[in-house]
């Protein structure tokens, strides 16, 4: 069964309620092949385009962070970077600057990422390479994806609870997805159980295709005024175990009544949960500007994308839900 | 759930087929009731999902098959219960119940055949032992797959305190690396403070250079003329006072960069929450940047 079909019908078997589909196609334009004098490498990641590639601006880095950061913006525009290697952490820090390519000999990152902002090309004869013999091929095709979404109470403010997907990479199985999933599910349960807000509604969203540079939310967000989204619970890779609060990305995620609410809760619960600059790439807080975003992320945690979900145990689920929900409950009310 | 549709087809076939070619004088309530049985099943698989799902079909089976046998005076039909029971058997209380209740079609049959068929009896007895056997075998690998399971937990849950504690003094590492890349000349002062900013849970950091008269800012914090003003030499760390009030945040860790009384700028970092290891972390990015600035 597809992820999207099985999250509909498991939640609406459950609870006994309406989902609603939101079905949206995106474009993807891929770098098919490259060839460098006879060799064939293939390319890691999907790009956006290759059309005006100008190979006599090539910066050579030994590492992207931290020298990446040592340069100013202008200077990297539209140039071409030379890396031996590209670590998941550092994958953040090339889409801060408007680079047009980026060559290396080793992609080391662990998630399944289809799509990025900078096209990032891996090839073995990083030494040799001779940039004005290679031919880059493109295709594009058109992928689709599907949004699952109900409310809990009426208004015309939001609280967000999202669960970015992707029905084209993820299985049921995945350990990242079925954490995740058995977190808003629990959500969900304790959420119809209590009386619904007063002011605003909770919008449960599945959003698809985030490893696609998170289309799926983009595609939701356009329909509706960002001004009225009141906060984000994002319960992507929660409850996995070592969960760590988000509190910056490429901007500050949660602002400081949300922070201070957010220690305020924690505390009356006796748990502690350590914040932590966001490490891995994320565009969920690009999406949604000036809205606070919480966010329980599972980090340090290498094998979540790889593992099956029989190594999660329940106790691990069950103690985010409780965690979550006291926050998603309290926040807007008093403890 | 296929296989079984497909014993409940086949019993169904052998029903039309007898009333096709025997003698049989309730031909027509015969087919009624070949409807109504597969009606009744799908009906079942179509709308009820509940606990019972099994029990019922079982039960219906049961009922079916009795009938079956009585209305067509053939005994051997019963014995089409115990190629059910496969998709039936779960737990002991499974096995007791299916004993029980395959106990009426095979005595009906008995009564039919007038008693004579008591092969029967040792049959019966020789699928209950084999569904015990099954059982045990079941139960056995259950067990074995459960403690699989177990241990892929802790291992799971061993594994991930191992990474946490190698991302605590990756953390530390990361911090030494970058300062040794600013004692080297190997990045600028703003791309290391943005580096700083990027590893640390800081809000912002905010550089008054009194030498080059010019403010880096990087995060949330803006760069504030008057602020200087308020700050004193060494390294303090500021709880609402005005510092915190203009900067909208809790905590300040401010620190002076100086050589023997001269003052070459001040060193700013804001905090939502603050612990001792983001203190020490800060203690050393301070005594690096001043002496970048010094030497």
């Amino acid at each position: 069964m597809k992820l999207d079909n099985y999250i509909k019908y498991d939640l609406e078997k459950t609870f006994n309620i309406k989902i609603d589909r939101e079905v949206f196609s995106k474009k993807v334009i891929s770098l098919e092949k490259i060839k460098i004098d006879k060799e064939k490498g293939v390319a890691k990641f999907l790009i956006p385009s290759l059309k005006d590639l100008d190979y006599k601006k090539t910066i050579k880095l030994n590492k992207i962070f931290p020298y990446i950061l040592g340069y100013k913006p202008d200077l990297l525009d539209g140039k071409i970077l030379l890396v031996p290697q590209i670590y998941e952490e550092e994958l953040k820090f090339i889409n801060l600057f408007n680079v047009s390519l980026v060559i290396t000999q080793r992609v080391l990152v662990n998630s399944p990422l289809k799509m990025f902002y900078t096209p990032i090309l891996e090839t073995k004869n990083i030494k040799n390479l001779n940039l004005e013999e290679v031919v880059f091929k493109e295709k594009s095709f058109e992928i689709n994806g599907t949004n699952l979404f109900f409310d809990i109470g009426y208004g015309s403010y939001y609280f967000f609870v999202i669960l970015p997907y992707d029905s084209k990479t993820q299985s049921i199985n995945n350990l990242s997805f079925y954490g995740s999933y058995k977190v808003i599910k629990e959500l969900i349960r304790r959420s119809l159980q209590i009386s619904s807000p007063k002011g605003y509604r909770i919008r449960f969203l599945f959003s698809d295709l985030t490893y696609y540079n998170n289309a799926g939310l983009i595609e939701h967000i356009k329909n509706i005024n960002t001004e009225k989204v009141l906060g984000i619970l994002n319960v992507q890779n929660s409850g996995l175990g070592n969960e760590k609060i988000v509190i910056k990305n490429y901007r500050y995620l949660i602002d400081k009544y949300t922070e201070n609410k957010i220690d305020n809760i924690l505390s009356k619960i006796g748990e502690s949960v350590n914040k932590i600059p966001m490490k891995e790439y994320t565009n969920v807080d690009l999406i949604i500007q000036n809205s606070p975003i919480i966010w329980f992320y599972s980090y340090p945690n290498v094998h979540k994308n790889k593992l099956h979900y029989s190594f999660l145990s329940k106790d691990k689920i069950k103690k985010t839900a409780y965690i979550l929900f006291s926050i998603l409950k309290n926040i807007y009310r008093e403890f | 759930m296929f296989f079984e549709l497909g014993i409940k087809v086949l019993i169904v076939i052998t029903s039309l087929i007898i009333v096709l070619y025997e003698h049989i004088d309730y031909k027509i309530p015969f087919l009624i009731l070949n409807l109504f049985y597969i009606s009744s099943v799908f009906l079942i698989i179509s709308f009820y999902k509940g606990k019972l799902f099994k029990v019922l079909m079982f039960f219906i089976d049961v009922i079916f098959i009795s009938i079956f046998s009585y209305l067509t005076s053939y005994p051997e039909i019963s014995l089409f219960i115990f190629p059910l029971a496969v998709n039936f058997l779960e737990n002991k209380k499974d096995i007791i119940l299916f004993s029980v209740l395959s106990l009426v079609p095979l005595s009906l049959g008995l009564y039919i055949s007038g008693f004579s068929e008591i092969i029967f009896i040792p049959i019966y007895i020789a699928f209950i032992l084999s569904f015990l056997n099954f059982y045990k075998k079941l139960s056995i690998e259950k067990k074995v797959i459960n403690e699989i399971k177990k241990d892929m937990e802790s291992i799971y849950t061993e594994n991930l305190k191992l990474q946490e504690y190698l991302y605590e003094y990756q953390a530390y590492k990361n911090i030494i690396n970058l300062i040794n890349d600013l004692e080297d000349r190997n990045i600028s002062l703003e791309g290391f403070l943005s580096a700083i900013y990027n590893e640390t849970n800081t809000k912002g950091i905010v550089f008054y250079d009194f030498e080059r008269r010019k403010c880096i800012a990087i995060g949330e914090l803006d760069c504030k003329k008057d602020i200087p003003k308020y700050l004193t030499t060494g390294f303090n760390v500021l709880e609402e006072t005005k510092v915190n009030k203009e900067f909208l945040t809790k905590y300040i860790i401010s620190c002076s960069i100086e050589n023997k009384n001269h003052i070459y700028g001040f060193l700013i970092c804001g905090y939502e929450t603050l612990d001792d290891k983001e203190i020490s972390l800060m203690k050393a990015v301070l005594t690096a940047v001043r002496s970048y600035y010094c030497s």
